[in-house]
């Protein structure tokens, strides 16, 4: 345990270094319509529609401009912003930094999730799709307006080749972006400009993985008839596991945020104890439980990666799901009456063969050469693992689950 | 440069810890009392079959003596079933020994191993086999051999048992209450309503018999 604790100490000390900021190159421009170079703090919160931070140098303080004191900030080969007047969800108007998606003819913007067109200057329309359930002989169906639609169609007028593709397109940052520089392209083409366009609209970055593992079982139940569960007592288990990694991340929608999935192989034994008295306590039950598991854990969460330097920490939430390959289970009963013990052998497998969990981990990254290599200190807690067969009716009662630390040690082969 | 010292040291560690990490011992919960194992019959022929236990771990108490038990059912006990005595035994592992009595032909039988320590008698699983039969009942002699009714008599030989539900002793054809009993001697009692002044003792155990060559004398 003091081992996983200083590992923890050790991530979580990268982690508070690296999340502090990350002043990146950029410019703002003030409100008599001046660019001052400088630099940004880069981020991917909804504090960019409010304000940012700037600095002229890399050595000087920052200072936090909101949407009152400049018309525009943006990062030199990445995104920008525009302060605009957009209507809130609550239909009232409100100043607000509002992140430039293409620049040109008809320019693209997105806020909170909802995209903008401007052709003409202060003319900020909004896409919007919504939609209603309706009744149609009988039979429940979504009813999109499309009013997106019939905006696109009305700004687009002037370039017929584009007509028939905005039947099309939906309300996604990827497919509006194509057609408003398609547009763009159309009818002014040195005025169009695509804001992150380096960046790619997915990644996905492979790797193989291995972690030293330290699991517990806990069981309990309020019914007399598992007590057989309810008194069982697992040894921790020590046990290695190999697997591959899969990230996939959108660095033109968020940099930051990405979904990591993997699978794990790995094989352990379980010995436990169980000891209780039959309902007249005149039996005494020793129970020796020997459990041989192999297990595909797949896993699928949700990843924030702190900042784009040679080392990124990051935490991970997600999902576990294990499937038991070999489930074997077999169970030495003792059942102690007077002075006689007699044994008996069993072998009832009360392991879920599938069972889902929750799973936490915070770790670190680092480039090395054109790999990436990676360190997570993970906690995976499973849930509902066992059902006992000659129990099943009453096994609701029981409260199955495991305990898992889990240090993983991995490479990327790709950045 | 401080930050990536950092990461290398993080790694170090992970690597290390991975490297190290190694699965728990089996080790089973201590009793007072051994633990017993019944292994797999072997050389079942119409001889008899031979057994094998384990004592897995010894108790607090020596073993002063352990063996095999067997009958038709699974919960055969020392007591009043067929049973090997191998005698006391100090370590833990394996053991065997070959039955030659008390098992019928073609019947599914159940053998224990057991060990008593102390207080305790500790049984092994019970392990089934079909039997292909056993050795017939040999009588080499009876004493004494004239005496009263409801007298005990005392028949000598081999391939008895001490299993009495088992066990039939007729005086010609009157059956005889059997006292106690053990693979090599039977104590019975002489039947109260015999009639008969000369009468063979016969034996009978698992389909087989075995009847003496001299008389039995009734004495009025």
């Amino acid at each position: 345990m003091i081992k996983f604790y200083t590992t923890l100490l050790l991530v979580l000390c990268s982690c508070t270094a690296y999340a502090q900021s990350d002043f990146r190159p950029g410019y703002i421009v003030n409100l008599a319509g001046d660019t001052l170079s400088g630099y940004v703090d880069y981020k991917e919160s909804r504090s960019n529609n409010k304000f940012c931070s700037f600095k002229p140098s890399k050595e000087s303080h920052s200072q936090q401009l909101g949407v009152d004191a400049i018309r525009a900030y943006g990062f030199k080969g990445d995104k920008a912003y525009e302060a605009k007047q957009v209507k809130t969800n609550e239909e009232e108007l409100t100043k607000a930094f509002i992140e430039v998606l293409v620049k040109g003819r008809l320019s693209l913007y997105l806020y909170k999730a909802r995209f903008f067109v401007e052709k003409d200057p202060d003319q900020l329309l909004e896409l919007t799709n919504t939609a209603e359930e309706v009744y149609v002989n009988n039979t429940r169906v979504m009813k999109r307006s499309n009013e997106h639609i019939a905006t696109l169609n009305t700004l687009m007028i002037d370039c017929q080749d584009q007509l028939n593709k905005i039947e099309d397109v939906s309300l996604s940052q990827r497919s509006l972006v194509t057609l408003v520089k398609n547009y763009n392209q159309c009818v002014a083409p040195e005025e169009n400009r695509i804001l992150k366009e380096s960046k790619k609209w997915l990644v996905a970055k492979v790797g193989i993985a291995g972690s030293a593992n330290t699991e517990n079982l806990t069981f309990t139940s309020s019914d007399r008839r598992l007590a057989l569960y309810d008194h069982a007592r697992f040894d921790k288990v020590y046990y290695p596991s190999v697997g591959l990694v899969l990230n996939i991340v959108s660095p033109r929608l968020k940099e930051r945020l990405s979904l990591q999935t993997e699978a794990f192989y790995a094989t352990y034994d379980y010995i436990g104890y169980s000891n209780y008295s039959s309902f007249s306590e005149d039996v005494y039950y020793r129970n020796d439980f020997a459990l041989e598991l192999t297990s595909l854990k797949l896993n699928a969460a949700f990843r924030y990666t702190f900042i784009d330097k040679a080392t990124q920490p990051y935490f991970n939430l997600g999902v576990s799901n294990r499937l038991l390959l070999n489930n074997t289970a077999s169970r030495i009963q003792e059942s102690e009456s007077g002075n006689t013990i007699q044994t008996s052998k069993h072998s009832d497998t009360f392991l879920n063969k599938y069972h889902m969990g929750m799973m936490a981990g915070l770790g670190a990254s680092y480039q090395i050469f054109s790999y990436r290599l990676f360190s997570e200190l993970r906690y995976d807690k499973g849930m509902n693992i066992a059902t006992p067969p000659e129990f099943s009716n009453v096994s609701r009662s029981l409260k199955a689950g495991s305990d898992t630390f889990s240090l993983i040690v991995g490479l990327y082969f790709n950045k | 440069m401080k930050l990536n010292c950092s990461f290398s040291l993080l790694l170090a560690f992970s690597l290390a810890t991975l490297l190290l990490s190694c699965k728990a011992k089996d080790e089973l919960t201590p009793r007072e009392y051994p633990r017993m194992d019944t292994g797999e019959v072997t050389a079942i022929n119409t001889s008899g079959a031979t057994f094998t236990g384990i004592i897995r771990t010894l108790g607090a108490t020596p073993v002063s003596d352990h063996g095999f038990t067997w009958s038709t059912t699974p919960h055969s006990l020392v007591d009043n079933s067929s049973q090997i005595s191998l005698g006391p035994r100090n370590e833990i592992g394996p053991f065997s020994a070959t039955a030659t009595f008390a098992m019928e032909a073609d019947k599914v039988h159940y053998v224990r191993a057991y060990a008593r320590a102390g207080e305790y008698v500790v049984y092994g699983p019970a392990m089934p086999y079909t039997s292909k039969g056993s050795m017939t009942p040999v009588i080499t002699g009876f004493s004494p051999a004239s005496a009263r009714r409801n007298d005990q008599v005392t028949i000598t030989g081999s391939n008895f048992t001490q299993d009495l539900n088992r066990l039939t002793v007729l005086f010609g054809s009157t059956p005889a209450t059997i006292v106690r009993a053990t693979p090599e001697s039977i104590v019975c009692m002489v039947p109260y309503n015999l009639q008969a002044p000369q009468t063979k003792i016969t034996v009978k155990l698992a389909g087989k018999t075995a009847t003496t060559t001299n008389n039995f004398t009734l004495i009025p």
